[in-house]
């Protein structure tokens, strides 16, 4: 008897309250529920709501960015990029300039008698191109010359001079004209022509926004159409010299040469070299003595 | 013969048990499937968001290969974009100094010689020397110096040196502050 009470009778509790264990046992399922399905899972869903927030974010970024890349198609203005080019290469343009020099002076009639530039990093190692701005979005030759002419002829030449691609400035004019001895002196004048060329470097990232052209900058555009383009042909190709062969290849390839050079170098060794020739002549004058 | 219930009581307490029993487990019952229907609820939530997030994946992957299949585009507009802004800043700083020089060749056309022009453009204006035969020359460009039209062009013109040569010329130097580009 002693032994039954200190063992509980949980078949009679099953049968006498099974409302009352079944309640307790949901009670417990229930607790467990909450902990486990519920308050734990309240961090991974906020998680989860932050990421679809982002995305959310970053995907109105592409949409915009795609959107702005397709309207792109259809801007007009666009089609100037090549005239735009023309106007502030990203290369030096030292051949253009002299070429410009040269076609504004024969048709403004005006004489260049001496230039100098220094065209920075094409020329040595030592010299530097001037920068012209703390955050280079441009850089600049400038060309020191004198010209000489009637002073009209050099006026019409200061302006053409700044109507030519690419763009160019003059940033400094010495205008002399001695008319004391003679009335109709011809002026000479010392002036600095500085070209523009670009030289920002382009940085962006998938999702930036593309940047707008400015109602001002738009008006640009119209300027840059009443440039003089520069006539100086792009040089793509390796003009050659025709000076022949200088290295005596006679326009063989590479591998040609090696066939060559190997079939030589294979002919030498099958022919038998002068101290061959005299042992084996040893050889046959002694033969008839054995 | 009498029966007397000697569990009566018994009886009763056991039928109070059984109802608090029921209430219990019905009560029980209604928390655990509540909790049930939060528990799917969430895991619903859970899993339509996670939907939502591969659904956003899959489109932002999608522009992505589009934007980047424009790569070129994108990069020839800002080349674009950023030229013509340096222009346009180009332009600005552009002083109309050829304007100037034929305002005044031709406002002085028969009255005076420019003999000498300087022009500096970090230092700004220019400085034109121009010659009269005599004084009476010398008066007239007074004059269209001092005209209303010409100050309207440029107000700000100093006349700065004035010397006579021995032929009876004189040499006039003006100083006169350059209209930027618009």
């Amino acid at each position: 008897m002693i032994k039954n009470l200190e063992t509980f009778n949980w078949k009679l509790l099953w049968n006498t309250r099974k409302e009352l264990v079944l309640g307790i046992l949901f009670l417990i399922l229930s607790l467990m529920i909450l902990l486990i399905g519920i308050l734990q899972q309240i961090n991974p869903i906020q998680t989860d709501l932050k990421e679809l927030k982002d995305k959310q974010t970053e995907l109105a970024q592409f949409t915009q960015k795609a959107e702005q890349l397709k309207q792109l198609g259809l801007d007009s203005s666009l089609n100037q990029a090549s005239a735009i080019d023309q106007v502030l290469p990203s290369h030096k343009p030292l051949l253009e300039i002299l070429s410009n020099l040269n076609r504004v002076a024969q048709s403004s009639e005006v004489v260049i008698k001496n230039f100098s530039l220094n065209p920075g990093e094409i020329a040595t190692d030592t010299t530097k191109v001037r920068k012209t701005t703390n955050n280079q979005k441009y850089d600049y030759l400038d060309l020191d010359f004198t010209v000489s002419g009637q002073l009209w002829k050099i006026q019409d030449f200061l302006t053409l001079i700044e109507q030519v691609t690419p763009i160019s400035t003059i940033t400094s004019i010495s205008i002399n004209r001695n008319i004391d001895e003679d009335k109709n002196a011809q002026a000479q004048a010392e002036l600095i022509l500085r070209t523009f060329f670009f030289t920002q470097p382009i940085k962006t990232t998938i999702i930036s926004p593309l940047p707008t052209i400015a109602n001002n900058d738009r008006k640009i555009i119209e300027n840059i159409n009443e440039l003089v383009p520069n006539t100086l042909e792009q040089q793509k190709d390796v003009i050659i010299g025709d000076r022949g062969n200088l290295f005596g290849l006679q326009n063989k390839t590479a591998d040609e040469l090696e066939q060559e050079l190997i079939q030589e170098a294979t002919t030498q060794t099958e022919q038998p070299t002068d101290e061959q020739q005299i042992e084996d002549k040893i050889i046959e004058n002694a033969a008839p003595n054995e | 013969m009498i029966n007397i219930n000697f569990f009566s009581n018994r009886i009763n307490q056991k039928d109070k048990q059984r109802k608090t029993d029921a209430k219990f487990f019905h009560i029980s019952t209604y928390v655990l499937i509540g909790i049930t229907l939060i528990m799917v609820a969430i895991f619903a939530f859970k899993f339509y968001n996670t939907l939502q997030i591969n659904n956003t994946n899959q489109k932002i992957k999608d522009y992505r290969e589009t934007i980047l299949g424009q790569e070129n585009v994108e990069l020839n507009y800002l080349i674009f974009v950023n030229k013509i802004k340096v222009i346009s800043e180009i332009y600005q700083k552009r002083s109309n100094k050829q304007e100037a020089m034929e305002f005044f060749a031709q406002a002085f056309a028969d009255k005076a010689d420019i003999i000498g022009m300087n022009y500096q453009e970090d230092q700004g204006g220019l400085i034109l020397q121009l010659n009269s035969d005599n004084i009476f020359e010398l008066e007239e460009v007074n004059e269209i110096l001092d005209s209303v039209d010409l100050r309207q062009q440029y107000q700000n013109i100093e006349k700065s040196a004035l010397t006579r040569t021995e032929k009876g010329n004189y040499k006039l130097t003006l100083k006169l502050e350059l209209k930027n580009n618009d």
